[in-house]
């Protein structure tokens, strides 16, 4: 886990981590939040609705946009304030994710950062875009 | 003025989630109500940074009493910058 402080922190900085979207995962999901919708269950509901298989959750794609503010950047001391967050693509079981972050700007005043993100899968194409914003621990 | 609370109403309107905002020199923190809490005012601090290009630090913040306060330190920040 990165534990990166407030004066180490600079517009520009990145931090990427892949990771791949398994049944598990969903299992999980749909075990934590209820959503049984067919989109994401029943892989011949989704291909009736013009989808390849069943798609993965959004939200827990989005999911990822916390392990990389939480554990990449800025890291240990980071308190999520926001993410504004885009779906541009669906994703599938067993999809590799590539999830990315660069700071776009740092607010000193309050110790806020925000940075821009998206998550592109094997075939490089965007699935999700996002803001983040995050505040630090005084430090 | 009214230049900058032309820029500054679409940020409150962002921040706040509400298209009906409206905000002039006397607006203060409880005027705008409980939409106007100690996040919004972290977000709406840097949202005007990144419209007007420019940083605030935390003793300038911690003295104003209302936009028209905010308006007046931008205008500031702005003729120093030019």
């Amino acid at each position: 886990m990165n534990s990166y402080s407030w004066h180490q922190l600079h517009v520009g900085l990145a931090a990427d981590f892949d990771v791949t979207v398994d049944d598990v995962m969903m299992d999980r999901f749909l075990a934590t939040t209820g959503d049984a919708n067919p989109l994401h269950l029943d892989a011949d509901y989704a291909t009736g609705r013009g989808f390849r298989s069943r798609v993965v959750y959004g939200l827990l794609t989005a999911s990822f946009y916390s392990t990389l503010a939480g554990v990449h950047l800025p890291g240990r001391h980071c308190l999520l304030h926001g993410v504004k967050v885009d779906f541009n693509a669906p994703v599938y079981v067993g999809d590799r994710l590539r999830v990315r972050g660069t700071i776009a700007h740092l607010s000193e005043a309050y110790r806020q950062i925000e940075l821009a993100c998206d998550i592109t899968n094997q075939q490089a194409e965007v699935v999700s875009k996002a803001r983040l914003r995050c505040g630090l621990d005084q430090q | 003025m009214d230049a900058i609370i032309q820029r500054l109403t679409p940020l409150f309107r962002d921040v706040l989630n509400d298209d009906s905002v409206t905000i002039t020199p006397e607006s203060n923190a409880l005027s705008m109500g409980p939409a106007y809490d100690s996040l919004a005012h972290i977000n709406i601090i840097s949202a005007i940074e990144q419209e007007f290009d420019i940083r605030f630090e935390f003793a300038e913040i911690v003295g104003l009493d209302c936009v028209g306060d905010m308006i007046a330190l931008i205008g500031r920040k702005l003729a120093v910058a030019a």
